[in-house]
């Protein structure tokens, strides 16, 4: 589809535009891969070996050429909580921001809407480093093979794998808690029912002081 | 600033908080630091037996290329430092009074520096000459003590006096001193590949050659650039062009007349080619005529002969060196305090920096711990890192060759695994637990040399 505009982020990660929103989305859930630039990049003593560590414990690594269906999600940063996920949001610019509850269901919404992208279309996005595009490219076709498994039409929003990806933390603004998840897992990964399509959130416990290891997130752009 | 390497010690240096060299305690020439980018350095070393005229010729072509531009307008040049211009007096002197020089002591060398401007097509360079003591080449055991200025250098003149070989009483040949040479370079762990070997042969009044030889050496158009009473060919009469046919021309027949008449000549063309030496061949008369063997004469006013050769030649094979990008990337992480031993690190930084532009860092860290000419840090950042590496690789240019020292697995480097980062990165693991799968791997134990990372690294380069 060639309406839609990409912008890469300071990881080097494709966001797309979003019209629904006004803002661009990270294309796929935040990666392993992704979050390691920004863990190389500031030496922080939260985010030491140790974190890490800890990280890769609950949902372990997998090397770009090695990424299938049967493990796809091992591509994803998880576990994460969520003042983690404001901090490298702030790594990543001023403009950038956990999506609102409202922001994430309107912009998967709109692109549920919308068929799938050929990945041909990064072919024009000549910066796109190597590794990335192997991410970008086993992602796509596990995640292909998951959709299939589990019965689902294939959308532009599970091409973007706001569904058969991981729980994205949401902030949930007035509302009596602060932080939520949206998205659906894909069995292997973390069996459960629930489903982004009704616009309510999955609201965790404790997100503040447990790290819940199918919990990952996606960043949403508002450039000025 | 780019990389300024110390042309007393042949290491890299922060120029810029001083310009005293830190091994040896000498000032290096502001302007040799300043200009190092416009006036590269010309690094040449000189190989040769004693007395066979390694000091006598460099003397006779400083004094020729102080007049210089008698033949090329704008050309001129420059000596860098006080210890440059008392040797060249003291060669001026030795030649006004007919003396030569006396055989040059057996220390280390400190060279001579002497910038050349504006010679035709092949821009400014900066001679950073070092004249090795010849008793050094007769002994094995000597030559990597003394001759470490070799490290930098792309080109060598490989002086040979024929008439001193023939009445040698040992019986040395042309081989012996290549033997000699090439096991110093093994030594050293330069590699030969791509290296320029200029033979010189000196005294070429006196050697018993072809006529087309000594023809050669008397068409010389310079012969007369020391004397005052002779005419130079002006720019409009000489073509460079010509002139370095001519050099080529000579060098094939020296080549085959090396072959085939020099004792050894053979063997010596073979065993050079098999290393993948470029050879070049000139003949030259520093003094023009032999000195009266009383006297022992050096003079300022005599015909030199293709004194001009060797230099053109190495102006001619010796482009600028792009220097190559070496990154030494060390373990941060909780475990890595084995890394950091003083055996090691220092060691392996010091010998990775001959070879390159050497830059450390962390793993788990984009930027550069240090940059070249910058000693490592000597103890792990205070926040240990994840053993990372990705981010380094994906900011390095392909060029760039890696020896990563680790004591475990490193997270990401299986990313690479189909990359060709897999031939250009040495993983040297301490400890027990390994990395699996990478090609380039070395186990490394307390105890063991460094030396051995060192020339692990060197294969790949």
């Amino acid at each position: 589809m060639a309406s839609l505009r990409f912008e890469l982020d300071r990881a080097g990660f494709p966001m797309v535009w979003v019209d629904a929103i006004n803002a661009y989305v990270h294309w796929i859930p935040v990666t392993k891969v992704q979050f390691e630039y920004f863990l190389c990049a500031v030496p922080d003593s939260h985010f030491d070996a140790g974190w890490y560590d800890e990280i890769l414990y609950l949902n372990p690594r997998v090397a770009p050429n090695e990424i299938r269906a049967d493990n796809y999600w091992n591509a994803f940063l998880t576990g994460v909580m969520p003042s983690e996920v404001q901090r490298y949001a702030r790594w990543c610019g001023d403009e950038y921001t956990v999506p609102t509850l409202n922001d994430w269901f309107a912009a998967y919404t709109a692109l549920k809407a919308l068929p799938p992208e050929p990945l041909s279309a990064f072919d024009s996005m000549g910066e796109v480093r190597e590794r990335v595009r192997t991410v970008l490219t086993r992602l796509d076709s596990a995640s292909r093979i998951a959709l299939k498994e589990a019965g689902y039409e294939r959308t532009l929003a599970d091409q973007m794998l706001m569904r058969m990806g991981v729980m994205e933390w949401v902030e949930c603004r007035g509302r009596h808690f602060q932080w939520g998840g949206m998205g659906e897992t894909f069995s292997s990964f973390y069996g459960g029912l629930f489903t982004p399509d009704h616009g309510q959130p999955h609201v965790p416990n404790n997100p503040e002081t447990e790290r819940l290891h199918a919990y990952g997130f996606r960043l949403i752009w508002r450039p000025v | 600033m780019a990389r300024v390497i110390c042309p007393f010690c042949l290491k890299p240096h922060d120029f810029m908080s001083s310009l005293e060299c830190p091994v040896y305690k000498e000032t290096v020439p502001a302007a040799y630091v300043r200009d190092y980018n416009k006036v590269p350095p010309l690094w040449l070393v000189t190989i040769g037996f004693t007395q066979h005229g390694k000091t006598t010729y460099l003397a006779a072509l400083t004094l020729m290329l102080e007049s210089i531009d008698k033949v090329w307008d704008g050309v001129y040049y420059r000596h860098l430092d006080q210890y440059t211009l008392d040797t060249i007096r003291q060669w001026r002197q030795e030649a006004m009074q007919g003396e030569l020089p006396p055989a040059n002591p057996k220390a280390v060398p400190r060279p001579i520096l002497f910038n050349i401007y504006n010679i035709p097509e092949s821009g400014s360079r900066c001679l950073v000459m070092y004249d090795v003591s010849g008793e050094i080449y007769s002994s094995l055991s000597e030559v990597e003590e003394y001759v470490t200025s070799i490290k930098q250098v792309k080109t060598t003149w490989f002086l040979v006096s024929l008439p001193d070989l023939l009445s040698d009483e040992e019986g040395k040949t042309i081989t012996d001193l290549f033997n000699v040479y090439l096991s110093g370079m093994e030594n050293l762990r330069i590699d030969l590949r791509g290296q320029n070997l200029i033979v010189v042969y000196t005294k070429g009044d006196e050697a018993v050659f072809p006529r087309e030889f000594k023809d050669y050496l008397r068409a010389d158009p310079f012969r007369g650039l020391t004397r005052r009473d002779t005419i130079i060919p002006g720019p409009e009469d000489f073509s460079l062009e010509v002139y370095i046919q001519g050099m080529r021309d000579i060098s094939n027949q020296l080549q085959e007349y090396t072959r085939k008449q020099v004792q050894g000549g053979a063997a010596f063309i073979s065993m050079a080619k098999a290393n993948g030496m470029n050879l070049a061949f000139c003949v030259t008369s520093a003094l023009g005529e032999s000195p009266d063997s009383a006297s022992n004469r050096l003079r300022a006013d005599a015909f030199r002969y293709r004194v001009l050769d060797p230099f053109l030649w190495a102006v001619i094979l010796e482009t600028p060196a792009s220097s190559r990008p070496i990154g030494l990337v060390v373990d941060a992480s909780r475990k890595s305090r084995s890394v950091y031993d003083k055996a090691l690190l220092p060691v392996v930084w010091d010998h990775l920096s001959d070879y390159g532009e050497l830059t450390t860092y962390y793993l788990g860290q984009a930027s550069p711990a240090s940059r070249p000419g910058q000693r490592p840090l000597d103890s792990p950042p205070s926040v240990a890192h994840q053993r990372l590496i990705g981010p380094i690789l994906e900011e390095a240019s392909p060029e760039t060759r890696f020896m990563v020292i680790g004591t475990g697995p490193i997270t990401d480097l299986a990313d690479f695994q189909n990359s060709p980062w897999r031939d250009r990165v040495l993983l040297v693991m301490m400890g027990e637990d390994h990395q699996r799968d990478w090609p380039n791997t070395i186990v490394y134990r307390t105890g063991d040399a460094p030396t051995v990372l060192v020339d692990a690294l060197l294969r790949l380069l």
